[in-house]
């Protein structure tokens, strides 16, 4: 059973004890606001649900490792992405035969783009939190057990009594609802 | 990006498509390429990938996050009438949902289950008499069989108050029921038709009900048979019938001696399944690998991918895995004594010791999977009642205080004729492993960690050969190593520096530099790479168990090696050839320094 990111990081389990150093506490602040977006990119690099979440974990532990080596001078995030950017291509030379990974040449790119649209991310989040609001608790339990799932498409389609299409369609639609609702928010606040 | 906040432009249902397939990973290689070459020239289409791929991202963490706060929310059913706690009203679990209710759940403030008419007295009566009516019919039905008092002082159903951990109400027994849970350590979680819940002591099991024991935890189950099952941390189970189950990780220990010969037990694991009856096993899986050992009857198991089958009688053990031979062999039986250093983390711990712990978790981790049940003690809490018992020592890194090595002689822990795995160096001289000065007999240095596999077919080589970089730690991680005599089985030594082991071992009666070794000893340095579960220096932990385990200890080992190469050469004792262990069918070969 993978870790899962979210229920345990070494600097969320840490986070939890006094903290000694004020330069790990600061930088623990910087990761614990960070490691939404952190997820992210990894997962745009590498859309495998296992996958992704086992990079994060070792980037999380390299960031900790090599925290003395941060430069508070520059952007966290950019720091973040630069780690688990090797780490990615680090998982690509072990596993050339493994799961789909974004082309390498696009990393710098990705990045640059998240760096651009990184306040629309942040923005996407808060609305995110209001549109599942609005769904229906069985549409967000829906949601919920698709994507919380440590089964594949096809286990998850029969548990629930649905073909894998039928699932699939039905998470689409979720998804298209929610994105809608996203932009609308965003609307609103932005009073357009 | 001017009149929406999204980056605009791309509706195309095209660029939409390759997005989701490659969210889903079912992308193909031409239409990746086709993605790829749209991300590389069209910063609009890139953006948008950018904002799905995170929202993508978002709603996983969410649901994670989510579905904790469902399990959490299961101790809010405490006072929950019982038939609550099977028809869970999604809302109540939201934990976005900041309703007026606050943390009601939202059935119990318009009357239980959406009965509003019915006021709560009126319901719990309703309740109750449900209750009764189910307890007499299954009565009725089954002769009461499943529900009388089992070993754990339970009847099926109802719940002892002195053992629930929440207090929960559990309905009567159900004639789907295949088992009920007699004991809880730590959080089990079950999830049933898509819904995840806390288990309770006296719940009940019904077919397709998934259980998940979380790090640290542990369970025993009764069967609708009597058979008991007992699950050991980081497992999980999920039952289809009364008769099939899957273990898709981790530790499980049935005794089915009651079951009948008719009815057998099939346990699914990612490698093997095994058809039980008439006998009490444990079970060990992983994703590589499933290890069955048998302490009384004769268990049949196959290979999942080719279908062969082994026979495994009483006193045996198989490991079912790909590139090895299923074919049984000897092993002891018994609990395993992990001595660990601590059992929690600390932000004040610096990366290394923090390292250290996590290597603590994942060995204790691969002992449960080696389907050896595991008695997990610091060396603060070791008592001399810890030490009986057992069949296997494994001591790990001393914590950080004075005083551990003397409380080890204090216990006559180097005396015992147990086998003993020491994982850290300090303990070499203490067990009388290596002499007691330090830099010379035994100490640590820091990687680049080169090693040499010094003697390949060893059972204790794992199947490891010639140098290997990275096999324990990674970059410039500290490392134990220690200096055995010339008796000693070497079987990874420093590539720089050859005197100095990674892991040793003397055999049962051989001279020590301490004293003769009153049962097996190994020396093995392990600290895997990070939070890395599947470093491959676990491996060695592997034989290094299987290794003490094997009850033909008493046999001398006729490995050598040639001593024209080497100072600790020792001449084979008994036969020329081991008896008790089998080659694997392929060597394995980690990441060659000719290769970098």
């Amino acid at each position: 059973m993978p870790i899962s990111s979210a229920n345990l990081t070494p600097w969320q389990s840490m986070s939890e004890s006094p903290v000694q150093h004020e330069t790990d506490k600061r930088l623990m602040e910087l990761y614990v606001s960070h490691q939404d977006l952190l997820y992210g990119y990894i997962v745009s690099l590498l859309p495998n649900w296992a996958d992704a979440e086992d990079i994060f974990q070792q980037t999380s532990l390299i960031l900790w490792e090599k925290r003395d080596q941060y430069d508070p001078s520059r952007p966290f995030i950019a720091w973040a992405y630069g780690i688990a950017r090797n780490v990615v291509l680090n998982y690509r030379r072990k596993n050339p035969a493994g799961n789909r990974t974004l082309s390498p040449d696009l990393y710098a790119k990705v990045e640059e783009a998240r760096t651009r649209v990184g306040d629309l991310l942040q923005e996407q989040s808060s609305a995110l939190q209001h549109c599942l609001g609005r769904l229906s608790s069985k549409q967000r339990m829906f949601v919920m057990n698709c994507y919380s799932r440590q089964m594949t498409f096809a286990d998850l389609a029969k548990q629930m009594g649905l073909s894998e299409n039928a699932v699939y369609l039905r998470l689409s639609r979720i998804r298209k609802v929610l994105m809608d609702c996203i932009r609308r928010t965003l609307r609103m606040e932005d009073g357009s | 990006m001017s009149d929406t906040p999204f980056p605009a432009g791309h509706s195309d249902d095209e660029l939409q498509r390759l997005i989701e397939a490659f969210c889903e990973g079912n992308i193909s290689l031409d239409d990746q390429a086709q993605l790829e070459k749209l991300l590389d020239t069209d910063t609009v289409a890139l953006e948008q990938f950018v904002v799905r791929m995170d929202l993508d991202a978002r709603l996983r963490r969410w649901s994670l996050r989510a579905s904790q706060a469902e399990t959490l929310a299961g101790n809010l059913t405490e006072q929950t009438p019982v038939s609550a706690f099977f028809v869970p009203d999604t809302s109540s679990l939201d934990p976005l949902s900041h309703g007026d209710q606050g943390s009601v759940p939202s059935w119990a403030s318009r009357g239980l289950l959406g009965f509003g008419g019915l006021s709560t007295l009126a319901w719990l009566f309703v309740s109750l008499l449900l209750v009764a009516v189910a307890w007499f019919s299954w009565h009725a039905w089954f002769g009461g069989q499943y529900a009388k008092p089992n070993r754990g002082g339970l009847i099926a159903g109802t719940v002892d108050p002195e053992k629930s951990r929440t207090g929960l109400s559990v309905t009567s027994p159900s004639p789907l029921a295949i088992g009920h849970v007699d004991r809880l350590d730590s959080q089990v979680i079950i999830e049933r038709d898509g819904a995840k819940q806390n288990a309770v002591v006296g719940m009940e099991i019904l077919p397709a009900d998934s259980l998940d024991v979380l790090s640290g935890g542990g369970m025993e189950l009764t069967l609708a048979d009597r058979s008991q099952a007992k699950l050991g941390p980081r497992t999980m189970l999920a039952f289809t019938s009364a008769r099939e189950a899957t273990l898709r990780e981790g530790f499980m220990q049935i005794d089915a001696r009651s079951r009948r010969e008719s009815t057998p037990l099939a346990i699914t694991t990612p490698d093997a399944q095994a058809q039980i009856r008439d006998a009490w096993l444990s079970m060990g899986a992983d994703r590589k690998r499933t290890q069955i050992r048998v302490a009384e009857g004769m268990v049949v198991a196959s290979r999942r991918t080719d279908g062969m089958e082994v026979e495994i009688p009483e006193g045996y053990c198989s490991t079912i895995a790909r590139a090895v031979g299923p074919g049984p062999r000897r092993s002891v039986n018994g609990t395993a004594l992990f001595v660990v250093s601590a059992k929690a983390l600390h932000a004040h711990e610096d990366w290394e010791r923090f390292d250290q712990i996590l290597a603590e978790r994942i060995v204790g981790d691969r002992l449960w999977r080696s389907a050896m049940p595991v008695r997990m003690r610091t060396y603060d809490e070791l008592q001399a009642e810890d030490l009986k018992d057992c069949s296997l020592i494994v001591l790990s890194i001393f914590p950080e205080k004075a005083g551990v090595e003397q409380k080890l002689i204090d216990l006559k822990v180097p005396e015992l004729t147990i086998p003993i795995v020491c994982l850290e160096a300090t303990g070499f001289p203490v067990l009388g492993m290596t002499g007691p000065t330090l830099g010379k007999d035994f100490g640590i240095g820091r990687g680049p960690l080169v090693v040499d596999i010094t003697a390949e077919n060893h059972p204790l080589a794992a199947g490891f050969v010639g140098s290997q970089l990275e096999l324990f730690a990674y970059g410039r991680a500290p490392y134990w190593w220690g200096s055995p005599n010339a008796n000693a089985q070497t079987i990874v030594r420093l590539h720089r520096n050859p005197e100095r082991c990674l892991m040793f071992a003397y055999d049962r009666g051989e001279v020590m530099v301490g004293g003769i070794a009153p049962a097996r000893r190994v020396g093995l340095f392990m600290i895997p790479r990070g939070a890395d579960f599947d470093s491959p220096g676990l491996e060695l932990v592997d034989a290094a168990i299987d290794w003490c385990l094997d009850p033909n200890a008493n046999d001398a080992v006729a490995w050598s090696i040639d001593e024209s190469t080497s100072d600790v050469a020792r001449a084979p004792t008994q036969s020329q050839v081991p008896t008790t262990w089998q080659a694997p069918a392929g060597l394995r070969v980690g990441r060659c320094i000719g290769e970098l």
